[in-house]
């Protein structure tokens, strides 16, 4: 039934006024899209509030939405956006770095990718978190810049491909394949020993 | 993924670690909301989709429909003649009682509830007052519909034609006469000697002493103290019977027949009454004099 239907055709069955075919949308995309916004933002309080938005806009957006890309591309991009808007509001200098990488070249790319700050290991919820696998996961996502932990979230929680995660963020693929490269490294080598 | 794997081998290593212990979930309470907000918008839109055809237009037809019948009235009321338009405003039975003194029309409208005439002050009138009420009377027969209330008005309203205008307010008070004797006397006398209204050559005589009548109705309202609409009411009666049905034209020519015969005064009374009913109408050069 609806539960074999691609997400497109699930999304195109909500805005016929199908509620149930959102329902199991949501429940498809609802974990790798909050992983997202958490990872990104590093507060789960504020993601969980992203998270709601995003979801809101999907609702409202519902009758202009057409299949000409793969409804993780629609769905992450709107959480891209989302959180941009974030940034402006409360974190500048993170969005200065957002927007000054939009066309970017590869090389480019690379060079700021080096200048990006990691995230402070000295946080109190970071501290927490090196206890388990998971929470060494976390850390080393992270500790990864903005720009590669997006790309590495993008590809491993959205499941997009190199050139949807580079219409996403409206980047290059060259570029969106520089930064995923240097985010799995950088992960390699911050959990080498539990690989 | 098999897409990105194609392109780009990543780590599938790295990858299987971080999925292993990707754990993080949104709150069931966030969940909630967002189903919720997604069923509430369903919702929303069904009900709009839901109304009918008539819910979505009715107040766009009503107001177009109001304007429609607004537009349609304003323009044929203007396209109505002024002429036309006054005598649909005041309304009088002239068709059905030709013979009625215009000025007795004219006192039927704006004195609708004065006071009967006294039988003593009816009684002097002229004979060609009498043949004038006597016409009402034969009139008021003919139209066996007329109410009997009717027919004493316009027998009252004959009495002002033969010098009665003035009504004191002694006579206002006397007692109405009974209705019966009184119309066959005047009808029978009326049929008896006046003479034939129908004829051409006696219509002119007996248009004459109806002619100061025009202005007198309206003095007459304006003396009796009545409202200005009643005046206006009474100076239309008075001017729409003073033409009498004739067209400017077929007015003026009779009276170049009334000079051409001589008769001087009554070719200068049927012009000035001209230039009372019809003030606006361009007067040919030999009439300017």
């Amino acid at each position: 039934m609806q539960t074999d239907w691609s997400d497109e055709r699930l999304m195109l069955a909500y805005r016929a006024g199908d509620a149930d075919a959102f329902t199991l949308l949501y429940r498809r995309h609802r974990g790798p899209l909050y992983r997202y916004l958490v990872r990104q933002c590093g507060d789960p309080a504020l993601a969980d509030e992203l998270h709601q938005e995003v979801w809101l806009k999907v609702i409202k957006g519902r009758s202009q939405y057409e299949p000409l890309a793969r409804f993780p591309t629609w769905l992450f991009r709107i959480a891209r956006h989302r959180l941009i808007d974030h940034y402006r509001q409360h974190a500048r200098h993170l969005l200065a770095q957002y927007e000054s990488t939009a066309n970017d070249d590869a090389d480019e790319g690379d060079e700021l990718i080096e200048r990006l700050p990691a995230a402070s290991e000295e946080m109190p919820h970071v501290l927490h978190e090196r206890h388990d696998t998971a929470r060494r996961i976390s850390l080393a996502l992270d500790e990864l810049p903005p720009l590669q932990r997006e790309v590495f979230l993008l590809a491993e929680e959205g499941g997009l491909t190199l050139d949807e995660i580079a219409v996403a963020t409206g980047c290059g693929r060259e570029t969106t394949k520089s930064r995923l490269r240097y985010a799995l490294g950088k992960l390699r080598t911050s959990l080498r020993d539990l690989l | 993924m098999s897409e990105r794997q194609q392109d780009f081998r990543g780590d599938p290593q790295v990858s299987a670690l971080y999925r292993e212990h990707a754990r993080d979930e949104p709150s069931a309470a966030g969940d909630e909301r967002i189903i919720a907000a997604a069923r509430a918008a369903v919702r929303a839109a069904q009900t709009v989709a839901r109304r009918t055809w008539w819910q979505r237009w009715r107040t766009t037809l009503a107001l177009a429909t109001t304007l429609v019948l607004t537009l349609t009235l304003s323009l044929l009321h203007e396209r109505q003649p002024a002429d036309q338009r006054r005598e649909t405003e005041v309304a009088p039975p002239r068709s059905a009682a030709p013979g009625v003194s215009p000025a007795g029309v004219a006192r039927d409208l704006a004195a609708p509830a004065s006071a009967p005439a006294a039988p003593e002050q009816a009684a002097p009138a002229a004979v060609a007052g009498e043949a004038v009420a006597g016409a009402g009377a034969v009139a008021s027969r003919a139209a066996p519909r007329q109410p009997a209330s009717e027919e004493r008005r316009s027998r009252q309203s004959a009495a002002p034609t033969t010098g009665q205008s003035g009504l004191s307010p002694a006579a206002a008070g006397s007692p109405p006469q009974s209705d019966g004797p009184f119309v066959d006397r005047q009808g029978v006398a009326a049929v008896g000697s006046a003479p034939p209204v129908a004829k051409e050559s006696n219509a002119a005589p007996a248009a004459a002493p109806a002619a100061p009548t025009v202005g007198g109705a309206e003095h007459e309202a304006a003396a009796l103290g009545q409202a200005p609409a009643a005046r206006k009411q009474a100076r239309a009666v008075a001017k729409s019977s003073a033409d009498d049905g004739r067209g400017a034209d077929e007015w003026l020519e009779e009276i170049r027949a009334l000079r051409r015969e001589g008769r001087s005064v009554e070719a200068a009374q049927q012009l000035a009454d001209f230039r009372r009913a019809h003030p606006e109408y361009p007067l040919p050069q030999e009439f300017r004099q």
